[in-house]
């Protein structure tokens, strides 16, 4: 029996079930005992490897012979070559959940719980905060004070540039955010929660907003539109806005590919990058965006052309993406990175191998499928007993369970500052961080705050920004690979380790950008410019 | 072009899989026309319009002109008599004069179009697919597909087209005649429903086509060597082909087992079939009882076991003496078969 314990505790990841199931963490029982007794009959995993109700299903006699099914893995099953996870598990888990958010998804107009603002107040509170300067009309999905993210943290920057030179920045953002865009219902308006110079004013419907601007915005000011991102809104309700309160430049933003499809990485059945294939295709006929592509491209595709606006892209390749598969009319497309990376001249030594010390491998931010966790973890399983490696997460679990060996390094950007991965990168010595996005990602973070930590970046080639970047001003700090067995294999062989020793590592900063601002301010000194010389001329005449 | 005349066969608790069917269909196909072949009656409260529905017609099962009714469906269970009635609904169709029918399942749904099978009927007055175009060579793999066709029937009779010319016609008379009397799952004894009799079409009928490209009725019997894969451009394919319909023969978990045995460690197979559970979903009828078959009571509510059925179509005089086994109460087959079994 106790060398039964033994071979079982091989197999058994006791973080992993601690961390997993609370409830045995606090009751005390030893996580082992607790499976073996109880936890394989409440359909509880010993590991992040193996799947108990999968193995009972697929082997019906063991179930009702009552046997623990690890028990069997260990001592019959794995002679057997009896499977322990679902294949494709994670994938899968995509797919069905795509569907099942699909089926789940209401998008007719929702009524805020707090109720909307009339015109009147609206007014009211926008004459009390209006500054007597041009005014920046900006649309994202949501409320970018209460989220975090790439387009919530542009946001703030642009709201802060906008109060460094007096100007406005109101802010629209989808009173009930939701997913794909919003039923346009006459009648029943999409209503949208409005934010001033930071100060959030309330919600309002597009009418009352429309009404409200006309009466209270600043005299003779320039009114420029940004929209950052369609989602949740009614793009027809955003038109009428923008058309209503009279304004100078329009920029549409494509912080990812929401305008080509309502899959905003692209990402068919949220599993697969699909190249963004016609609308009418197969493959969008049985993918979970599919079906309402052509809708939906219409609906974005009349806001382009009653426009014209000019596109920013937060990267070259994001913005190469876009118009490779846009067809909208836009007066100009440009590419604004939203950070610059600024890297030190001294080199890191490469410190490993010869001291002993295990190659930190890391993933940073999300647990999440597309940002390519998955091959994360598998690797990092495949290598659990391999003292060359080490492994290391950094960012927040947000309940997604991990294999126990992986070392977690809480990292909350909102709380801890926007540079707190990268310090946490230097802080955690972290040699390697492997960034397998599974669609072409329009401008990572996670990979620039790598870069910036003096960790060597390992990603798959292809099409988006860090592939760009690894091409480019990264090239000595990273290893762009064609397959996940070229990543196995690079480990498994230890040539990481020769790689790492030649490889340029230098640590840096991350230098945010200042988005649309900046742009619209030098287009407004274009136009003063122009209309000073347009004065002159007409006075030589 | 002649109309081609399109049919599917099942009862009510596939609503759902024949508005997947129709739906489909009339994407690639909108100038066919599609019937469905009912073999079943609304509950109560329950309404069926046709006019909300992707069919363009309607055909009960009463309708078909089979004799001795009653007793004839006792015989069968649901997938017997759903499969049973082919032959007949083929021959009414042919009979009013349809120069092209095709009858495809309504667990099937389709991703291409389908004008080859049209033209090839031109030319050609049975078309039937294969279950398996190529043989297998690992041991699990040929059970389960190879000698699964070989105890279930070379072609998988989810789809078969059929001219209206005199060939096709023989062919549909025939077919007719076996399934009114032989439609049973009773494999031991050589018969599987409508589908093991197809063996013998090459043989006795002229003009048969063996349709063997692979993007046609895609199953889990036919995976392993049909991988399916979606380029860039979105076109889905099975073994190179373009994908024309894929057959969803089970939809739960079991049907899944053997996806993973034949995915190739690939999604995309996953994919159709997710999607397929999803449409399923949204199109399932609302307010139909789960598991509804108007056959499947006696009128006393009393579920009809499948000892029943089978003592009543062995016994001939069983039949004669219960032409509407049905029925209970007194001098019922239902009282008779109490009594019996009592002994």
């Amino acid at each position: 029996m106790k060398d039964d314990i033994v071979s079982l505790e091989h197999y058994f990841d006791r973080i992993f079930y601690l961390r997993s199931y609370p409830d045995v963490a606090e009751s005390g029982i030893d996580p082992l005992e607790h499976y073996c007794t109880a936890g394989w009959r409440e359909g509880r995993n010993p590991s992040i490897a193996f799947d108990t109700q999968f193995y009972l299903q697929r082997n019906p006699d063991i179930a009702e012979a009552g046997i623990n099914p690890l028990h069997h893995y260990v001592f019959a099953g794995r002679h057997e070559g009896r499977k322990v996870i679902p294949p494709l598990r994670e994938m899968r888990a995509c797919v069905q959940n795509a569907f099942r958010a699909k089926l789940d998804m209401g998008q007719g107009p929702a009524i805020p719980a707090e109720g909307v603002l009339s015109a009147e107040r609206l007014s009211d509170r926008l004459k009390a905060g209006f500054l007597d300067g041009p005014v920046i009309l900006s649309v994202s999905h949501d409320d970018y004070r209460e989220h975090v993210g790439g387009v919530q943290k542009l946001i703030s920057v642009e709201q802060t540039a906008c109060a460094d030179l007096s100007w406005n920045y109101l802010h629209l953002s989808p009173s009930c955010p939701r997913l794909g865009l919003a039923n346009h219902v006459p009648g029943l308006p999409v209503a949208l929660s409005v934010r001033l110079n930071g100060e959030k004013l309330g919600n309002v419907t597009p009418k009352s907003l429309i009404e409200a601007f006309v009466r209270a915005r600043p005299k003779d000011q320039p009114v420029h539109a940004v929209v950052h991102h369609f989602m949740g809104h009614a793009p027809e309700d955003i038109a009428d806005i923008v058309e209503a309160i009279g304004y100078d430049r329009i920029i549409v933003w494509t912080h990812d590919f929401f305008t080509l499809c309502s899959g905003i990485q692209l990402l068919r059945n949220d599993a697969v990058y699909c190249r963004a294939p016609a609308p009418d295709s197969t493959a969008c006929g049985i993918c979970s965006h599919g079906e309402d592509r052509p809708a939906f491209l219409a609906r974005i595709g009349a806001f382009f052309s009653r426009f014209t606006p000019c596109v920013m892209a937060p990267s070259e390749a994001a913005l190469a993406i876009w118009l490779k598969h846009s067809s909208f009319p836009h007066s100009a497309a440009l590419a604004r990175p939203l950070g610059r990376l600024l890297l030190s001249d001294s080199r890191i030594p490469f410190e490993t191998g010869g001291t002993g010390r295990p190659i930190r491998i890391a993933f940073l931010g999300q647990r999440a499928y597309p940002k390519g966790w998955s091959v994360f973890q598998t690797l990092a399983l495949r290598f659990k007993n391999d003292p060359r490696y080490e492994f290391h997460h950094l960012g927040l679990a947000h309940s997604v369970p991990a294999a126990g060996h992986i070392v977690h390094t809480p990292v909350n950007i909102a709380r801890d500052g926007g540079d707190a991965m990268i310090r946490a990168v230097v802080a955690r010595s972290i040699d390697v961080v492997i960034n397998w996005s599974l669609w072409p990602e329009t401008f990572c973070y996670a990979a620039y705050e790598a870069l910036a930590g003096g960790a060597f970046l390992l990603a798959p080639d292809g099409e988006g920004n860090v592939p760009a970047l690894l091409r480019g001003t990264a090239s000595e700090q990273g290893l762009l690979l064609d397959s996940e067995n070229e990543l196995t294999t690079l480990l498994s062989t230890g040539k990481l380790s020769d790689v790492l020793k030649l490889s340029n590592r230098r640590r840096g900063c991350l230098l945010a950008q200042e988005g649309s601002i900046a742009w619209c301010r030098d287009q407004l000194a274009d136009d003063m410019t122009n209309r000073s010389e347009i004065r002159l001329e007409v006075q030589d005449d | 072009m002649t109309k081609v005349r399109c049919f599917t066969s099942a009862s009510f608790s596939y609503l759902d899989r024949v508005r997947v069917l129709g739906e489909t269909l009339h994407r690639h196909h909108p100038d066919w026309e599609f019937t469905f072949c009912l073999s079943d009656i609304e509950p109560e409260g329950f309404v069926f319009n046709l006019d909300e529905e992707p069919i363009d017609a309607l055909v009960r099962i009463e309708e078909l002109g089979i004799p001795n009714l009653d007793s004839w469906m006792f015989e069968h269970d649901i997938v017997e008599l759903c499969t049973a009635v082919k032959g007949k609904m083929l021959c009414r169709l042919l009979e009013q004069g349809a120069a092209k029918v095709v009858y495809i399942d309504p667990d099937i749904a389709i991703f291409a179009d389908l004008t080859d099978i049209e033209r090839a009927l031109d030319t050609h007055d049975v078309i039937l697919t294969p279950h398996q175009l190529q043989p297998d060579t690992n041991e699990t793999t040929i059970r389960d597909n190879e000698i699964g066709s070989l105890k279930f029937g070379i072609y998988n009779l989810g789809f078969v087209a059929v001219s209206g010319r005199p060939e096709g016609r023989r062919f549909a008379r025939w077919w007719r005649d076996r399934l009114l009397s032989f439609c049973f799952d009773d494999v031991p004894n050589g018969l599987f429903t409508d589908q093991k009799w197809c063996d013998h079409v090459p043989a006795f009928f002229e003009n048969v086509l063996i349709l063997r490209d692979p993007g046609y009725n895609v199953a889990s019997w036919n995976l392993s060597q049909r991988p399916i894969t979606i380029d860039s451009d979105g076109i889905i394919r099975a073994a190179e082909s373009i994908l024309r319909f894929f057959h969803f023969t089970k939809v739960t978990w079991a049907g899944e087992i053997m996806l993973e045995r034949y995915c190739g460690n690939r999604i995309e197979v996953f994919e159709l079939m997710y999607w397929y559970r999803a449409q399923l979903a949204r199109k399932a009828p609302k307010g139909l009882p789960e598991r509804w078959w108007a056959f499947a009571h006696y009128e006393s509510g009393n579920l009809i076991p499948s000892r029943h059925r089978l003592a009543y179509r062995q016994d001939r005089n069983l039949r004669r003496q219960f032409p509407n086994p049905f029925s209970s109460g007194m001098n019922s087959f239902e009282q008779f078969m109490k009594e019996r079994e009592m002994l």
